[in-house]
């Protein structure tokens, strides 16, 4: 087969949307209940916390990224720590990411199925759900690129309009005391948060393509504004409207404040189906964003030159690991641990490779060839 | 019956089978005319002799050189030929020296002295001959010339352009293309008089060779384009091109794609401007339809009432065309969906009222709908096959009727009635008729999906429709392309339609060599000057 | 090149055929059910049986406004104390209380479609567009089967508007079940009305105006506007749920009866204590001062000030704003409420008042907030003692002074005993704003 070569394409715009894209996903119905279970009234300064911790992440690939402005990180770890090692841990991340993306699936699905549609089996729309992001993940990163920037404004819209229309009934006493009341467990509190957004790590694939690898600090900063402010708003809207008591008490407490928003002029009187039915969208991009690292990571681990046939390959794995979980409880558990897990890898395995780097010496020749030798 | 017949048909000696059409010319390949009228003759008799309108007609240059014009009887103009062939030839003065005459200089005097008809070409190939005489050329053997003379005295029935139907306008210039490749080239010539002005001209089809005319403005378009849709015309090998549709579904890029890639107008003052955005415009002969390459899916929704009208109602038009072509694509789908799925998301006095307007029908909205729909594009398509003067009053009645006695007959509820007519009528507005049947097909799609999942089923149908559209490409060019990948620019023209002094720019999606489309500081000066001569406020001296 | 694209392009084709076609072989229409096939629920009521023994009670009618006379319901009238002890009813008096519910199903040929009078019969009375079930059973849940048993469609809550609770079942079993159901619950909506009604709750349920097509779209459209023109706060359910939950706060319930045996009365609301009704404030000034001391800024209510010499006032506030201070004074907190109320003068007793006299309006405005503060002070003694805290000091105790909360309170229990000791400093300031047309 011809040994491709594809031109650096992708704008920062396109990388802002993919890193935004990567980190709206189904987490955020869940995440004001997450929040507020770690740090009561102190949720939105938890989040801020856990976005801060990401970023750190993400500020890591970024700096490992200026040392190896051509590789992924995959192929960064093979330079820097050797090849067998790197293989390794690359597999270890592929494993986190499929199950990843079956976790993600089947708790967007858990919505579907406890929310609008609770006699269609769980099966049947994560399989459909799965088959989504399969055929997405066929497509080259331009693709990948385009989709994702494709899709801000429905990730935007229903963000800002929903929390903004339930401010209606917020009540301001509920924000405070901002650090909480009582003990948190803000640690294992900021790690939940972080672990949805471990999408970020697509970051690390990002940079080869990416017309201007230089521009990486500007991509975390407007990504981070964007996606930091909308978690706020909604962990904020909703702690404002239902206090902290109240959201322990609600499964999906993102869904409920849809469920309270009225559109003006009554068109609809009720928001929560519409919402989760636009909010497809951002699982699908989620969704989209770890199967697609996936197929990365096992693409770069064993040297393929396309991935494209991974997408298909994955499937059944995905499909069967989706089903694991036997009740929501544990869904939510699996997602836990695997999340802690991850943060180990998608924050840790950085740090240890530019620490290595850093001691070892390794760095790129400099200068950029004008094209990638990638397939990305 | 011809198995059965040739079977039963004893054979008759070595008949001699006939060729198939593409092969004829392949034996006649290495003929050339030698200045032998008689020998060249028989050549022709030989291959098109079976046709009775073939006319050879015998004649005499300066009385001593024997000649003879084949030409076919009706595709030739009598009177040029008459005037502008045989008069000029027969009327030539003999004298001693023409008579000694013989090869290029006797076809010099000829072509040179006496033959003043302007389109003249000279052969030497008998196949080519051949070619010119079917294309309804008339072709002149004369006896110990080295040449053929070939003299384009055809005529072909035309009409004169006229305000094409499928693209009408308010505003805007009310000629259209016709059949000839000829008339549409100088329509395009007339309203762009750019040196720059490039035309190639290729003939396609094996047995048809239609005229095919690839224009582009050199210097705006990248001359890779060009070449790549040079190259894919050239390797369309196909027995005959009938219409620019044939055409554009051999140059597409994605042949199982619903949506179109390629545009067609028949309007020459669209095509210039697409020719003057950077695009390039292919011309067909014996089809009013030109091809507008490379096409992007915000062309579908533009129409040029939109930059003849001042830009503010215009980028409203286009965004009420907008909305139009989303409702006529999702409006069933969320019908069925609220409907069936989620009734709570409508307020209740009104969900109290569907489902009495639906408690007679015996069919879940899914069927309803569907049905409703597919006997409305019956209806769409029967008036568009009727005679005009019956079509306008069977829709209307049509409408009416079906409507109306459905929800009488308790088939449909009058609200799945209101929803499918404001879906018809949003498909409608879409200028483009391959775009809006596009989305007329993936309609259905939705619909099918609403009925199984409801609106989570909408929403994955969308986002399965709108990956496959950002996956598209256009001649490379992506098919959502304005809008994403994002180009401030291009998005001047894409939702809205932006003042003309503003859109400073060639659509960059396209490439253009030369993107400036406003002079620098043309619309800086624009915005400045402003003298107000007959501003009552100033002083009567200065006006 | 081509053929290669031309493979890809079929791939992805077929793909996306095989998506579709997996969509459609391994789903049926699990979900779908028209709007037609389900038994919207627009109301309910809820009630405490009379004849618990029979279970299998059911009772079916076509209400037709003078519904069917049902056993005299009990007169609950006592003092808070006592109100408040017989809310610590134990599981096994609950059990002892089967629910009786009511339900109100519309008819869908009844109700026209449109604005014109052009619809199915009975068009013109709404008690007749609607079908009122009942059924009886130990747990909502229960009952709601044995109604599910005597209508063939699915019962469908997306449209459940109101539930009206007779003061009993408030009282007595308390509404901590049909909360919980109502928030499991995916179709029940959080802008749901929970009404608590002084006398059987069918009953009212059953009230039929002829102003709306659908009774239960009166009652809704009677608290919304009760809520547009300041007669009554924002206290839906979803309010409710997150109150009741609140660790310094408790919530409140809207108090309705039926009037002449047609109309709804919203006559004040009840509070609770925890899910239990802890007592009820009925009359226009309870609401009003409730809604005051909360900060709602619309006002609306119109109210009479007496003044000296036996002429009087009236006056419609319709600007409030209040402000809270929250001093710790000797390790216990001490609020002080501020309310400003802005008012206009709609008529007075007559001549001899001059209002264009400044010293009058100061008179009115004095005599205004001196009512308004025994009011309030009324309401904060009596929810004192019933031991339920509806504005929410707690709350601010909790948000404000974080370290002394999580010292000393820490649960709404603990809480509740502070808050009947809880001294609360009440500052009203009245401002009469325009007088109408006339110039004095």
């Amino acid at each position: 087969m011809i040994h491709k070569t594809v031109y650096r394409h992708i704008t920062v715009m396109e990388a802002v949307a993919i890193f935004i894209g990567s980190s709206f996903g189904i987490g955020i119905l869940a995440l004001p209940r997450m929040a507020v279970e770690a740090a009561d009234t102190g949720a939105p300064l938890l989040t801020l916390c856990g976005l801060c911790l990401t970023l750190f992440g993400a500020l890591l690939i970024t700096l490992l990224a200026r040392r190896f402005p051509n590789d992924t990180v995959v192929r960064a770890g093979e330079r820097v720590i050797g090849k067998w090692p790197a293989r390794l841990m690359g597999v270890c991340l592929a494993v986190f990411f499929i199950l990843l993306t079956a976790l993600g699936a089947r708790e967007f699905t858990t919505v579907v199925a406890v929310a609008v549609l609770p006699r269609t089996p769980v099966e049947a729309t994560t399989l459909v759900m799965l088959l989504l992001a399969a055929s997405s993940v066929r497509n080259n990163f331009t693709s990948f690129a385009y989709i994702q920037l494709f899709y801000q404004p429905f990730l935007f819209i229903p963000s800002v309009l929903i929390p903004t229309l339930a401010l209606k009934n917020a009540i301001f006493t509920n924000l405070l005391p901002l650090w909480g009341n009582g003990e948190g467990h803000w640690w294992a509190g900021m790690a939940s948060v972080a672990a949805l957004l471990q999408g970020g790590f697509v970051l690390g694939f990002l940079v080869p393509a990416m017309i201007e690898p230089r521009r990486m600090p500007q991509v975390l900063l407007w990504g981070g504004i964007f996606i930091g402010s909308v978690y706020l708003l909604f962990v904020i809207a909703s702690l404002a409207v239902f206090g902290s008591m109240e959201i322990r008490n609600l499964m999906w407490p993102t869904l409920e404040m849809a469920k309270i928003t009225m559109l003006p002029g009554e068109v609809l009187e009720r928001l929560d189906a519409a919402f989760l039915a636009i909010w497809v969208t951002a699982a699908f991009a989620g969704l989209y964003t770890t199967y697609f690292i996936a197929s990365l990571v096992i693409k770069d681990v064993l040297r393929f030159e396309d991935h494209a046939f991974l997408s298909w390959a994955l499937l059944p794995f995905i499909f069967m690991a989706a089903m694991l979980p036997p009740n929501v409880v544990q869904v939510y558990r699996a997602m836990e641990w695997l999340g802690r897990i991850g943060l180990v890898l998608t924050i840790g395995y950085p740090l240890i490779l530019l620490a290595v780097a850093w001691m070892r010496g390794v760095r790129e020749e400099r200068g950029l060839p004008e094209q990638a030798d990638s397939t990305l | 019956m011809t198995l059965w017949s040739r079977w039963m048909k004893p054979k008759s000696g070595p008949r001699k089978q006939p060729l198939p059409p593409d092969k004829v010319l392949q034996e006649y390949k290495s003929q050339k005319f030698d200045g032998h009228v008689k020998k060249a003759l028989r050549l022709i008799e030989e291959m098109l002799g079976e046709n009775d309108d073939l006319v050879i007609r015998d004649f005499r240059v300066c009385q001593t050189h024997d000649a003879a014009a084949a030409y076919f009887a009706n595709i030739v103009n009598r009177d040029t030929s008459n005037e502008n062939i045989f008069r000029p030839l027969m009327d030539m003065k003999p004298s001693a020296a023409r008579a000694r005459l013989r090869g290029r200089a006797l076809r010099e005097v000829i072509v040179k002295e006496a033959l003043h008809h302007e389109e003249v070409y000279l052969r030497t190939d008998m196949i080519e001959v051949i070619e010119d005489i079917m294309h309804g050329h008339t072709a002149v053997f004369v006896e110990g010339c080295d040449k053929v003379i070939v003299v384009d005295a055809r005529m072909v029935p035309h009409r004169t352009p006229e305000q094409p139907y499928t693209e009408q306008v308010i505003r805007g210039a009310r000629d259209g293309f016709v059949e000839q490749l000829s008339t549409n080239i100088t329509l395009l010539r007339y309203r762009l008089q750019t040196p720059n002005f490039r035309i190639k001209m290729m003939k396609i089809g094996r047995l048809s060779r239609t005229k095919v005319a690839v224009c582009y403005v050199e210097g705006l378009v990248r001359p890779a384009l060009v070449q790549e849709v040079l190259d894919r015309l050239k390797m369309i090998h196909v027995d005959g091109v009938l219409d620019a549709g044939t055409l554009e579904q051999f140059i597409e890029d994605n042949h199982w794609s619903p949506f179109p890639q390629v545009q067609n107008s028949e309007r020459p003052d669209k095509c210039v401007a697409s020719l003057l955005e950077g695009r390039i415009v292919i011309l067909t002969d014996g089809t009013p339809f030109s091809l507008i390459v490379p096409a992007v899916f915000v062309q579908f929704y533009q129409t040029m009432d939109d930059y003849s009208e001042r830009w503010l109602m215009a980028s409203l038009v286009r965004l009420v065309r907008l909305v139009a072509l989303i409702f006529s694509l999702v409006f069933p789908s969320i019908y069925v969906s609220i409907i069936a799925f989620n009734p709570e998301l409508i307020p209740t006095n009104f969900a109290v009222a569907v489902a009495g307007g639906r408690a007679g029908v015996p069919f879940p909205a899914v069927v309803e709908v569907l049905v409703m729909e597919i006997s409305m594009e019956v209806l769409r398509e029967a008036t568009l096959r009727l005679p005009q003067q019956v079509g306008g009053a069977l829709s209307i009645v049509g409408v009416l009727i079906v409507g109306q006695s459905a929800v009488a007959a308790g088939f449909a509820s009058p609200i799945t009635v209101v929803i499918i007519a404001l879906t018809t009528i949003g498909s409608f507005a879409t200028p483009a008729y391959n775009a809006a049947i596009a989305l007329r097909i993936l309609r259905f799609v939705l619909t099918i999906l609403a009925g199984f999942f409801g609106l989570y089923g909408v929403v994955v149908g969308l986002i399965l429709i709108s990956n496959h559209m950002l996956s598209l490409r256009s001649f490379g060019v992506p098919y959502l392309s304005p809008v994403v990948p994002m180009n401030m620019q291009g998005l001047k023209d894409a939702l809205m339609r932006a003042p003309l002094w503003w859109m400073w720019r060639r659509p960059q999606q396209l490439d253009p060599i030369d993107s400036r489309r406003l002079a620098p500081g043309a619309a800086r000066k624009l915005l400045s000057q402003n003298s107000n001569t007959l501003d009552p406020v100033k002083p009567r001296r200065l006006r | 090149m081509v053929s290669l694209s031309k493979r890809t392009a079929l791939c992805r084709w077929f793909q996306a055929g095989l998506t579709v076609l997996v969509c459609l072989c391994t789903t049926g229409c699990w979900d779908s059910l028209e709007i037609e096939q389900r038994a919207m629920v627009l109301g309910l009521s809820v009630d405490i049986a009379q004849v618990p023994s029979d279970d299998s009670h059911f009772a079916t009618e076509r209400n037709t406004g003078n519904a069917s006379e049902s056993p005299r319901p009990l007169q609950v009238q006592g003092r808070p104390e006592s109100e408040a002890a017989t809310a610590r009813a134990t599981a096994k008096e609950t059990a002892r209380m089967p629910i009786r519910l009511t339900a109100q199903i519309p008819i869908p040929g009844r109700i026209p479609l449109g604005p014109g009078e052009s619809g199915g019969g009975g068009a013109n009375n709404p008690s007749q567009s609607v079908w009122v079930v009942h059924s009886t059973g130990e747990t909502v849940t229960e009952a709601l089967q044995c109604l599910q048993q005597q209508v063939a469609d699915p019962l469908f809550f997306g449209h459940l508007r109101v539930i009206v609770v007779s003061r009993e079942f408030a009282q007595k079993r308390g509404l901590s079940d049909l909360m919980d159901y109502l928030r499991r619950n995916p179709q029940v909506r959080r802008t749901l009305w929970i009404l608590v009604s002084e006398h059987e709750a069918a009953k009212l349920l059953a009230t039929a105006p002829p102003l709306k097509r659908v009774p239960t779209l009166y009652l809704i459209s009677t608290m919304d506007q009760a809520i547009r023109l300041g007669k009554f706060p924002t206290e839906f359910l979803g309010v409710a749920e997150s109150k009741v939950v609140m660790k310094g706060r408790d919530m409140v319930l809207p108090y309705v009866d039926v009037q002449h045996g047609e109309t709804m009365l919203l006559q004040g609301m009840a509070f609770f204590r925890d899910y239990r009704l802890a007592g009820v404030v009925t009359g226009i000034p309870g609401v009003y001062t409730y809604m005051e001391l909360c900060g709602i800024r619309q006002g609306g209510i119109v109210d009479r000030a007496q003044l000296p010499g036996g002429s009087w006032v009236v006056l419609q506030s319709y600007r409030r704003r209040r402000s809270i201070r929250l001093q710790m004074v000797q390790d216990q907190p001490v609020f002080d409420v501020y309310v400003h109320i802005d008012f206009h003068i709609h008529q007075t007793s007559g001549d001899p008042l001059n209002l264009s006299n400044p010293a009058t309006l100061r008179l009115i405005e004095r005599r205004e907030s001196e009512k308004i503060i025994s009011a309030q002070k009324d309401l904060i003694r009596r929810t004192q003692q019933a031991g339920s805290d509806i504005v929410g000091f707690g709350e601010f105790v909790r948000a404000y002074r974080p370290g002394w909360w999580d010292a000393h309170i820490q649960t709404k229990d603990r809480w509740r005993e502070v808050y009947k000791t809880l001294p609360v400093h009440l500052h009203v300031k009245s401002r009469v704003r325009v007088y109408g047309m006339r110039a004095r």
